[in-house]
Parts: C-alpha cells; sequence; structure tokens
C-alpha cells in the first residue's frame, strides 16, 4: 500500500464515521419518534436499520487494524485510527440503544396521566439529539472546545433523568399506572440518557484526536515508568 | 517527563557548525540523557551524522570545520585545549552505516582497542573479548570460532561485531550512525535488542532514517531539519518519543513523520 492510498484510506474513513454519524442520529430520531407517536412500523424501521450501523461498524474497525498493519501510523494519524475506532464504537452503542427505546416503543401502554412523563422524555430526546449532533460537529469539525462543552449540554438530561425517576417513585394520584408501564418509562428514560453519555465519553476522544490529551492530561509518560504503577 | 535529577551524559549549547565556510550546524541545544537511547531523525543533509561526529571530534579528519558554542561530556567541554583526544575517543565509541571489520580474525577485531590501550596479558583480553562478544549479542555464535576472519561472518555479525569491537574498550557512550541500514529484519532486532540491553550500562545516540525504528528503541528523539537548500540544519524538536510519534508540537515535525513530504 503506498503512502498516497493510505492518506486516501484516512479521509475514506473520516467520511464514513460521518455517515454513521447521521446513520445514528437518524435512528435515535426516528424512535423517539416511534415512542412518541407509537408508531410501530417506525420503529420496526429503526430496529431493521440498525444491521447497517453494525456492518459499518465492523468495516471501519477492519479498515484501521488494516491501516495499523501495513502502515505503522503515528501522530495524527496515529491519533485519528485510534480515535476512529473509539467514536465508531460509541456510535455503534448509540444505535443499540435506539434499537432499545424502539422496542419499548412497540410495547408501550398508551395510558392516562402519561402525558407529564411523555413532556419529559420529549425534551430529554430533544436535547440528547441535540448533544449528539454537537459531538458529530466536533469531529467533524475537528473542535476539541466543542467536544469538552457536551458534558455541559448533558447536564438538563441528566435532571431529567431523576425528575422521571422520582417522579415513578412517588406518583401523583391521578398518574396511577401499571407496574409495567412505570417499567418501560424508566428504561426509556435510562436508554436517552445513555445516548448523552456516550456522546460525552466519545467527546473525550475526540479532545484526543485534536489536542493528544488523555483525560485532561499530557500524553508523556515517562519512559521509565507504566500507567497504573 | 525529563526528571530533574536525571544525569545529563552530553550536552550541546548553542552550537554552530562550519565546513570550510558552509554553516552546516546552526543553534544547536540538546542534552542527552545518560543510560537511555536517544534518536535523530530527520531529511538526508539535515546534519544528524555532523551533530554525531561533534562529539567525539570525528569530523576533525575531515579537514577544516569548525565548532562555535559547547559541547559538554559530563559537563566538561569536549574542546577545552586540555582536552585529550584520544582519551575521549575511547569514552565515546562509535558504529558506522556500514559494518567495517578489520580483515583479521574475530578475537584480534575485539583485542584491537584494549590493545592499543596498552593491555597484553592473554587472561585479560580473553576476559574482554568474551565480555565485549557477549554483550553485544554475539557470544553464542562465535565462540567456537574466535580465530576465523571477521570477514566470513554475514553482515549483521559483523554490525554485532564492531558493537563488541567498541564495547570492549569501555566506552561510556556510543554513537551509532544507521547501524542497520544493511541489515535484514532478523539482524535488525538483534541489533535493537542488543542496544537495549546496553543502554544499562551506555548512553546511547543512534541516527536512523528508520523512523519505526527510532519510535522502537529511543526513549528521547531529536527532529533535524534545513530549511531550505544551502541553509544550516536546525533541531526542531526534541523530545520523548512516545510524545513526538502521538503528539509532536511541530507542523514541521508532524509533516516529517507522518510521511507528507514537501
Ligand atoms: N566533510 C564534509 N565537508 C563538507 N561538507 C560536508 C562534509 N560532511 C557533510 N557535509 C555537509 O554538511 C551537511 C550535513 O551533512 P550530514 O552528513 O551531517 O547530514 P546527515 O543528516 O547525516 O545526512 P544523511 O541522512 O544523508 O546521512 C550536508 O549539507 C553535507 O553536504
Ligand atoms: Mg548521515
Amino acid at each position: 500500500m503506498t503512502r498516497q492510498s493510505f492518506h486516501e484510506g484516512l479521509k475514506q474513513l473520516n467520511e464514513e464515521i460521518l455517515r454513521m454519524g447521521s446513520m445514528v442520529v437518524e435512528a435515535v430520531d426516528l424512535s423517539t419518534q416511534s415512542l412518541f407517536k407509537g408508531d410501530r412500523s417506525l420503529a420496526n424501521a429503526v430496529i431493521a436499520g440498525d444491521d447497517d450501523i453494525n456492518e459499518l461498524n465492523l468495516w471501519i474497525e477492519g479498515k484501521c487494524l488494516s491501516l495499523q498493519a501495513q502502515q505503522q501510523p503515528v501522530a495524527r494519524d496515529l491519533r485519528l485510527l485510534h480515535t476512529c475506532l473509539l467514536v465508531s464504537l460509541h456510535l455503534e452503542r448509540i444505535g443499540d440503544l435506539a434499537v432499545n427505546i424502539s422496542k419499548i416503543a412497540k410495547r408501550l401502554e398508551r395510558t392516562s396521566g402519561a402525558e407529564p412523563y411523555m413532556e419529559l422524555l420529549r425534551k430529554m430526546s430533544a436535547q440528547a439529539l441535540e448533544v449528539l449532533r454537537q459531538g458529530i460537529k466536533s469531529f467533524a469539525d475537528r473542535d476539541a472546545r466543542l467536544a469538552n462543552s457536551l458534558a455541559e449540554i448533558d447536564e438538563p438530561i441528566d435532571e431529567m433523568y431523576k425528575e422521571i425517576l422520582g417522579r415513578l417513585l412517588h406518583p401523583k394520584e391521578e398518574e396511577a399506572s401499571s407496574a409495567e408501564w412505570a417499567t418501560h418509562i424508566a428504561l426509556a428514560s435510562r436508554y436517552i440518557e445513555r445516548i448523552a453519555d456516550q456522546v460525552v465519553d466519545m467527546g473525550e476522544r475526540i479532545d484526543f484526536l485534536v489536542t493528544g490529551h488523555l483525560d485532561g492530561k499530557y500524553f508523556d509518560n515517562d519512559p521509565d515508568q507504566r500507567f497504573g504503577e | 517527563m525529563v526528571t530533574a535529577e536525571a544525569q545529563k551524559k552530553v550536552q550541546l549549547q548553542e552550537v554552530n557548525f562550519y565546513y570550510g565556510d558552509f554553516k552546516a550546524l546552526e543553534d544547536i541545544n540538546l542534552d542527552i540523557e545518560a543510560n537511555k537511547v536517544t534518536a535523530l531523525i530527520g531529511p538526508s543533509g539535515c546534519g544528524k551524522s555532523t551533530v554525531l561526529r561533534l562529539i567525539n571530534r570525528m569530523h576533525e579528519v575531515a579537514g577544516r570545520t569548525r565548532v562555535e558554542g559547547r559541547v559538554l561530556l559530563d559537563s566538561e567541554d569536549v574542546y577545552s585545549p586540555g582536552m585529550d583526544v584520544v582519551g575521549l575517543r575511547s569514552r565515546v565509541g562509535e558504529i558506522f552505516q556500514k559494518p567495517n571489520p578489520f580483515p583479521k580474525t574475530i578475537y584480534d577485531n575485539v583485542a584491537y582497542g584494549p590493545r592499543l590501550q596498552g593491555r597484553s596479558s592473554r587472561d585479560e583480553l580473553d576476559g574482554i573479548v568474551e565480555r565485549a562478544l557477549r554483550q553485544a549479542a554475539l557470544w553464542k555464535e562465535v565462540q567456537n570460532k574466535l580465530k576465523t576472519s571477521a570477514l566470513e561472518l554475514s553482515g549483521g555479525q559483523q554490525q554485532r561485531l564492531c558493537i563488541a569491537r567498541t564495547l570492549a574498550v569501555e566506552p561510556e557512550v556510543i554513537l551509532m550512525d544507521e547501524p542497520c541500514s544493511a541489515l535484514d529484519p532478523v539482524a535488525t532486532q538483534q541489533i535493537e535488542d542488543t542496544m537495549d540491553s546496553l543502554k544499562k550500562d551506555y548512553t546511547i545516540i543512534i541516527v536512523t532514517h528508520n523512523m519505526q525504528q527510532a519510535a522502537r528503541v529511543s526513549e528521547y528523539t531529536g527532529f533535524m531539519l534545513i530549511q531550505e537548500t544551502g541553509e544550516p540544519g536546525r533541531l526542531v524538536e526534541y523530545g520523548l518519543t512516545s510524545k513526538i510519534f502521538t503528539m509532536p508540537d511541530r507542523k514541521e515535525t508532524e509533516n516529517y513523520i507522518t510521511g507528507r513530504f514537501g
């Protein structure tokens, strides 16, 4: 493999991550819509579409491996391969969470008194989608500042998640509901919260890509010391 | 992280170097840590070999040259008038690109330096030869044929013999100028393993065009560059190898090590 085709390989990898990013945004968007509309066919479409996301993740993993094996990348090339591998894994997991949400959408009973919960879930979803879009943008733009701000955009989601759980534990009179329904709502909110968490972790990888910082520290391990010693 | 107490074995301070009127190096500042492997990388002609030669004054055999600034070995100026150049060269040994054994026996190649130093007792020389060959990871292969000609050895064995010849005079610093460029991957790996085991006793500076080799063998890496043809070479970046190959500070370094030349 020539150096030229190596650089093309890196470009392709970058593009495929972005393509995977839009697939995952769509999956999250549609899965939450299916939840709110009770739309089974939409939910099924998300579940079916997850295969493509998984396949793309595998392709990216294989590409990262072969480029490393054949080109011994260093510096920004090394950081890009390392980051793509991990970002791809985060995106794949977000895809799985969208599938989980879709499965709940198919089973969720429509009960009276659900509206306050649905309202919170809608807000959570919108915010989670925003975190996800910004996370992918920070990768596309190599924007470390944006990548590091994701935790902040994630905060209201954690708040809403706690609010939903609290409400489920101490329901108001008119909200009396089945245990099954309550479990579904708790899980749905948990999945949405997890999506945003995955993006926040992804942001740390993007920070590394741009700055070489690992967990806020500079990558300069002493040659005589090993991590964890 | 360069620890404060780490010992600086060799130091170049504000060094300029001239071959006749040609300024080959400008403002080189370089602290070489004791008992570490330091790699110098950079494009052809940037002055890597010149830096090595400066340290044991080998350039002086090349004709009219001039050094400005200070070159220190254990804080002592290598260019001070009192410096004993022969003694300097036995403290700072070197290994060249092509193995260059003398057309003598394996034994005589290794014993050559010690004999020059006036050691002539058979027992002492036997001991020195065995120790040096063991350190150079060649003993097992040649112990039964010490009296055969060095020229009958393979290229990789010859290079390890040259390392043994250098080690026999117990230098403190070993300069290696592209020591593996004429060797196959197996011999290269043997030399690299040898370097790794040597660094507890020696300070090693290696010039290599093989960036993967620099990444593999060294703890510190210096990247040198000439900006334009005819200009002097400079040290663009110097630091931990793990850092340079993951997150170099300078764009020029990154472009060079990632193969984005010109
Ligand atoms: N004996 C000499 N007389 C005059 N100029 C010399 C001499 N040796 C080297 N030079 C010049 O000094 C500069 C640096 O040479 P040097 O051999 O140190 O480079 P290098 O980095 O080791 O290159 P390479 O990777 O090709 O071995 C070059 O421009 C070279 O032409
Ligand atoms: Mg050279």
